[in-house]
């Protein structure tokens, strides 16, 4: 599926998406010249619990610069520093760069699905159902490396850190949770749905 | 219509995703910006839990923790801290397991941040051996110069804790460093606007800093929350009084007029702190002397009950009556904000 980054703009809520852009700018397309040539292609692992299903959705993501521009003329500035940033900065910027990676995968999933809420203290980060006792929404984590190694870590834990699925499905005040993984180098993610 | 839950939740998402771009594009002045956006969207997270009537254990815990993580993301592990308490306390309403689930990530950040915090504070010894004392001055040029050296090593590693900026303010001050205290100042205010000291001692700082359009715009967006009746009484206090002293210099009688609306606002509200009320009383019998054309006289002090005040006040027999009630109503109010970091 061919995704064009502005589209996000019409997606998802402006006001959020915009923050994520210069990230999903500096962070996708990695340090070597021979991948960093918009379109880039992530390979996204579908999963879903009832029955097992399982299916692989290539995401082809591009961007104009000129229409993001258009829509916020420091995009390109900001992009540049964090490319540029200290080791400090660049956690957020992976950070970041999988907000807005998590906001195109549910663009393409979910058609017509928007996130209004934003946490960080507890999962999941993105929601798009804000009813309390009854939350829905995405957990999101990015890696710079590992691949899908580095993301099934994420979701399943290790033996002195929690799983973020299981975290999930402790969870009783959260109705409908998906895992968002993303992996800049080689680039794939997962968009795993956890619960109902 | 949109319901305020779902507004303050919004509102609070948008700050703490602008502030995590902030923090991704680095630098120390946007490390600053972005701790005033993480304290901000605290505020809306505790708006949001605030509207609702009725309240799930799990989800006034899940509220407490993402307060306390702005604060932490907002480089005051203080702040933290005290919210600290409510993530305890809510936790208890919840299985262990559900707990756990929420509050891990939590946990480890806030030991981690804790332990920096007190690690730092005990290395800056100057600083800590005041702390007992209530107050954050130290007596001597020298010794003011190495409490704010150990302040700013304090706060560059954590540049949203309020109280320091506020202590950084009272030791520029101190000095005479007006524009380094207006500075310290405008952050602490900035981070915790609710805070009715950092906002009322603005308005004693301010003219001695600001150029006259700048200050004219201060001094409407205090009065626009006194006539709203939004002002704390510390505020309304430090507004008369400075309306009374910019009448001195030139004739406003409506200058006047706003004072002594700014002491009915103050005095129709509860005080924290006595003193506070006495001052706003001598404000009121103040502008009472002169609206009666009467030369105000050290009298309006006993009669709002500052008589013990008198006689440290001044050596001179006809001592400025408003100059003596600045001062004084400066330093009740700033021993409101001293109080959060004394021991």
């Amino acid at each position: 599926m061919k995704y064009a980054l502005e589209q996000l703009w019409i997606d998802q809520d402006p006001d959020l998406v915009l923050e994520t852009i210069p990230a999903v700018l500096a962070w996708v397309p990695g340090k070597t010249q021979r991948t960093s040539t918009s379109p880039f292609l992530f390979s996204v692992e579908k999963v879903v619990p009832t029955g097992g299903d399982r299916m692989t959705v290539p995401i082809e993501l591009s961007w104009d610069e000129g229409a993001l521009t258009s829509r916020d003329p420091l995009i390109p500035d900001r992009a540049r520093r964090m490319r540029s940033g200290k080791t400090a900065q660049r956690e957020h910027v992976t950070e970041l760069a999988a907000y807005g990676l998590a906001f195109v995968a549910l663009s393409v999933l979910f058609p017509g699905r928007r996130v209004i809420g934003f946490r960080k203290g507890l999962p999941p980060d993105l929601l798009f159902d804000v009813t309390p006792g009854n939350l829905r929404g995405i957990e999101v984590a990015g890696r710079t490396r590992g691949g899908e190694k580095a993301l099934k870590d994420i979701r399943d834990g290790s033996k002195n850190k929690p799983g973020k699925r299981a975290q999930l499905i402790a969870r009783i005040d959260v109705a409908e949770a998906y895992l968002s993984l993303w992996c800049s180098s080689p680039r794939v993610g997962t968009f795993w749905q956890v619960k109902p | 219509m949109i319901d305020p839950y779902n507004l303050a939740l919004g509102e609070g998402g948008k700050l703490k995703m602008r502030a995590t771009a902030l923090l991704a594009e680095g630098g120390a002045e946007n490390r600053f910006e972005a701790a005033v956006l993480f304290h901000a969207a605290a505020r809306a997270e505790r708006r949001a839990l605030d509207s609702l009537e009725e309240v799930e254990r799990a989800t006034s815990l899940a509220a407490v923790i993402e307060i306390c993580w702005c604060h932490l993301e907002g480089f005051d592990p203080t702040g933290a801290a005290r919210v600290r308490g409510e993530v305890l306390e809510h936790a208890r309403g919840v299985s262990a397991d559900l707990a756990g689930a929420m509050s891990s990530r939590l946990e480890v950040r806030f030991r981690r941040e804790l332990a920096e915090f007190s690690r730092l504070f005990h290395n800056a010894s100057a600083l800590g051996a005041l702390r007992p004392s209530g107050t954050f001055i130290a007596p001597t040029v020298t010794e003011r110069r190495r409490v704010r050296r150990e302040i700013l090593g304090l706060l560059d590693r954590f540049p949203g804790i309020p109280h320091l900026w506020w202590a950084a303010y009272r030791n520029a001050e101190a000095d005479e460093e007006v524009e380094l205290a207006w500075d310290s100042l405008r952050r602490a205010h900035r981070l915790d606007p609710l805070n009715p000291a950092f906002e009322a001692i603005s308005l004693t700082l301010a003219p001695r800093v600001l150029a006259q359009p700048e200050l004219s715009k201060l001094l409407a967006a205090s009065f626009h929350k006194i006539q709203s009746r939004t002002a704390a009484p510390e505020l309304c206090l430090q507004y008369a009084l400075a309306e009374i002293l910019l009448a001195k210099s030139h004739s406003d009688p409506e200058g006047l007029a706003r004072a002594r609306l700014a002491v009915d606002v103050g005095q129709a509200q509860q005080m924290r702190r006595e003193r506070v009320r006495q001052y706003l009383q001598a404000t009121r019998l103040l502008l009472e002397e002169k609206s009666a054309g009467r030369q105000p006289t050290i009298d309006i002090l006993f009669r709002a009950g500052l008589g013990d005040v008198v006689p440290y006040a001044s050596a001179k027999p006809s001592p400025d009556i408003v100059s003596l009630m600045t001062q004084g109503a400066q330093q009740a109010v700033s021993h409101l904000a001293d109080d959060k970091l004394a021991a």
